[in-house]
C-alpha cells in the first residue's frame, strides 16, 4: 500500500515536504480498478499495479462471501456454556455482582433502606465539599464586587431613563402631527344621492351630439 | 384573418369579441349603411376595384392619416333618438392637417335627408349646426384620440376588402379591451388612411352613432375653422385664470377611470349671459368623456323635495349617454360620456366629494 514519506530533494517530484511513494498513474490505475469500464493499459508497463490487480481480483469473490458458521459453535451445549461463563465473571468481579452476592443487603419492600442506604449515597468527594463552610472573603474583595455591582445598577437605571426620555420625546411630536394634520384639514363624510332623471336638466351640448336635437 | 393585438391572450375577450362580432355581420349590418347606399354613384363603382393586397390599416396608420391628410368629404351623419327614429343630415367636413392630432376643420350643414330647403325642421338643423359643428367633430367622430392610450386599450381587427365613396377601403373593427365602451366598425381608406364610414355600437349591438362618407377627395381648398368659441388652455390653473380664478372650482379626481388621459382642456364666456365654463375632456384613445364646470350658478335641486336627502347627484342614462350633474358653491358641475360608461357614475361621486371638501 502506498504511504507517505519525506520528498528528498533527489526525487522525481517537486522538492520539499511529504510526498506519496506510489506514482500518479499508478494511483489513478488503483482507484479505478472498480470501475469495470476503465482502461488497464497501465497493467502492462507495471508490474506492480499488475499484481495488485491479479491480487484483487482473486480475494475480492472470498471477501464479499460470507463465510460459512462452523457446526460446532452451532451446538446448544457450547452456547449455554458461554452464557455461564459471563454471569460468573459478572458475579465474580463487579459490585453488582457482588450486591447479589450478598444476601444480607437484600430487604424486604415492607423495610425501607433507611438512613443506611442514604449515608452511602452522601459518601463522596461533592458531598464533603457541600457540607463544608466555605471560606471567607476579605473585606477588601467585598467592597471592589459590591463597588461593581453598585457601578452596574446606575449605568442600567440612567440607560432606562435616556430610553424613556427619548420615547416621551417622540409621542409628543407624534401627537402634535397627528393634532396639526388633523386641525388642517377636517375631513367631511358627505352624504351623496343620485336621482335618476327622465330627461336632460336645462341644454346640455352632449345630449344634441350624440341624439341630435330634440324633437 | 390578420389582426393587430396589442394586449396578449384574453380567453374571455375573445369568445366575447367574437360573438358580438358576429352578430354585428349578421342582424346589424343590413339595417345601417354598411350594407348599402342611397346614392346611384355607389351602385355603379368607377373606382378602382378594391384588392385583396392593398395594406391593412392600422391604429398607427390612422393617427398618422389625421396628423398629415387633406381632405374633403361630404357625408350623411345619422341621429338617433331614445325611440330609435332616425335623422340623417348631409354636411361637409373639410379637414387641413396641422401635423398634430387635431388638424383644422370645417364643418357645414348642407341640408336635412328628405326635407326641402327652408322647412322648418331644415331650419332648425341649420340653427344647431351653427351653434355646436364644432362639437359634433371633436365629440361624436370616430378618430385616434391618443394613439398611445388606442393601442393599450383597444385592438383592431381586419375584415377585408370594401369599396366606400367609389374608393378601397378596408373594413375594420376596433374593439375596446373592457366592456363598458364602444365597439366601432370603420371603413377606412386604402389610400389615405381616412375613415370613409363609422358606426358606434354598444356591447348588446345597438346602434349608437353614424357617419357615412358620399363623395371623398383629397385636397381642400381654403375655409375658416370652425371653433367651438372657447379658447384651449394647456392646464387647469390656466383654465382658472382665464376665467379669473374662481374660488369654487376644482381640477378632478379622474383616477376610477385610470385608464383615460387628459385629452383638452377648454375655457368659454358664453356672450349672453357671461356665464364661464370650463369643459376638461378625458379620453382613452378612441373612447372620450367631459367634465364641465360652470362657475356662478344656481343649484338646480334647491327647494326640491330631493334636496333633502342630502347631496343630490343627477344622472341621466340611456344607451347611447350617460350625464351627471351636480352643484356645489356655485358651481354647476357636469359629467358626460357614453351610456356603457357607468364608472362615470363613480367618477362623479369622487368629484362631488372633493368639491365639497375643498370648499
Amino acid at each position: 500500500m502506498s504511504h507517505v514519506r519525506p520528498v528528498s530533494p533527489g526525487d522525481d517530484e517537486a522538492g520539499g515536504g511529504l510526498r506519496p511513494v506510489r506514482a500518479a498513474a499508478c494511483r489513478d490505475f488503483v482507484s479505478s480498478l472498480d470501475d469495470a469500464t476503465a482502461p488497464r493499459d497501465h497493467a502492462a508497463t507495471c508490474p506492480q499495479c499488475r499484481a495488485h490487480a491479479s491480487f484483487r481480483a482473486g480475494i475480492a469473490p472470498a471477501l464479499r462471501a460470507r463465510p460459512a458458521m462452523p457446526p460446532q459453535l452451532l451446538s446448544r451445549s457450547l452456547l449455554e456454556s458461554t452464557y455461564e461463563r459471563i454471569v460468573d465473571a459478572a458475579e465474580a468481579v463487579s459490585p453488582l455482582g457482588a450486591m447479589l452476592a450478598d444476601r444480607d443487603a437484600v430487604v424486604s419492600p415492607a423495610e425501607p433502606l433507611g438512613e443506611q442506604m442514604s449515608e452511602r449515597l452522601l459518601e463522596t468527594a461533592i458531598a464533603d465539599r457541600l457540607r463544608s463552610v466555605p471560606r471567607p472573603l476579605s473585606p477588601a474583595t467585598w467592597n471592589e464586587v459590591r463597588a461593581s455591582v453598585v457601578a452596574r445598577l446606575v449605568v442600567q437605571r440612567m440607560a432606562r431613563t435616556r430610553w424613556a426620555l427619548w420615547v416621551g420625546a417622540a409621542a409628543v411630536v407624534a401627537t402634535a402631527a397627528i393634532g396639526l394634520s388633523i386641525a388642517e384639514r377636517p375631513t367631511k363624510r358627505p352624504n351623496i344621492v343620485f336621482a335618476d332623471l327622465s330627461s336632460i336638466p336645462g341644454d346640455v351640448d352632449y345630449f344634441v351630439v350624440r341624439h341630435g336635437a330634440p324633437r | 384573418m390578420p389582426s393587430d393585438r396589442s394586449n396578449g391572450n384574453r380567453p374571455l375577450a375573445s369568445a366575447f369579441l367574437a360573438v358580438v362580432l358576429g352578430s354585428i355581420t349578421l342582424f346589424a349590418l343590413p339595417s345601417s349603411g354598411m350594407a348599402q347606399s342611397t346614392t346611384p354613384a355607389q351602385r355603379t363603382p368607377k373606382a378602382s376595384t378594391p384588392s385583396a393586397q392593398a395594406p391593412v390599416p392600422t391604429l398607427a396608420s390612422m393617427d398618422q392619416s389625421t396628423r398629415t391628410q387633406n381632405y374633403t368629404i361630404v357625408e350623411l351623419r345619422r341621429f338617433r333618438d331614445a325611440q330609435g327614429a332616425v335623422v340623417s343630415v348631409r354636411e361637409r367636413l373639410e379637414v387641413a392637417s396641422n401635423g398634430s392630432p387635431r388638424p383644422n376643420f370645417a364643418l357645414t350643414f348642407v341640408g336635412v335627408e328628405g326635407e326641402p330647403a327652408g322647412s322648418p325642421l331644415t331650419l332648425e338643423w341649420q340653427q344647431v349646426y351653427g351653434r355646436l359643428a364644432a362639437q359634433f367633430v371633436l365629440h361624436g367622430n370616430f378618430r385616434i384620440r391618443d394613439l398611445a392610450s388606442a393601442a393599450a386599450n383597444y385592438t383592431i381587427h381586419d375584415f377585408g376588402p370594401v369599396v366606400r365613396a367609389n374608393r378601397a377601403a378596408r373594413r375594420m373593427v376596433v374593439f375596446p379591451n373592457t366592456i363598458d365602451k364602444a365597439i366601432w366598425v370603420v371603413d377606412v381608406d386604402v389610400q389615405t388612411q381616412v375613415p370613409l364610414y363609422f358606426v358606434e355600437f354598444d356591447t348588446q349591438v345597438r346602434v349608437l352613432s353614424e357617419v357615412e362618407a358620399l363623395t371623398f377627395t383629397n385636397s381642400v381648398t381654403p375655409f375658416s375653422n370652425t371653433t367651438t368659441g372657447g379658447v384651449e388652455v394647456p392646464n387647469y390653473a390656466a383654465g382658472c385664470a382665464a376665467m379669473n380664478n374662481p374660488p369654487e372650482t376644482v381640477d378632478p379626481d379622474v383616477s376610477v377611470t385610470s385608464e383615460y388621459v387628459l385629452e383638452r382642456i377648454e375655457v368659454r364666456n358664453d356672450p349672453l349671459n357671461g356665464q364661464w365654463k370650463m369643459t376638461m375632456s378625458y379620453t382613452d384613445g378612441v373612447d372620450q368623456f367631459l367634465v364641465v364646470q360652470a362657475p356662478g350658478t344656481t343649484d338646480w335641486f334647491a327647494g326640491l323635495p330631493v334636496a333633502n336627502q342630502g347631496n343630490v347627484i343627477g344622472r341621466f342614462r340611456d344607451q347611447a349617454m350617460s350625464l351627471l350633474v351636480f352643484w356645489e358653491s356655485g358651481v354647476s358641475f357636469h359629467v358626460a360620456g357614453r351610456g356603457s360608461l357607468t364608472r362615470l357614475d363613480e367618477l362623479a361621486h369622487a368629484v362631488f366629494v372633493q368639491a365639497i371638501n375643498t370648499h
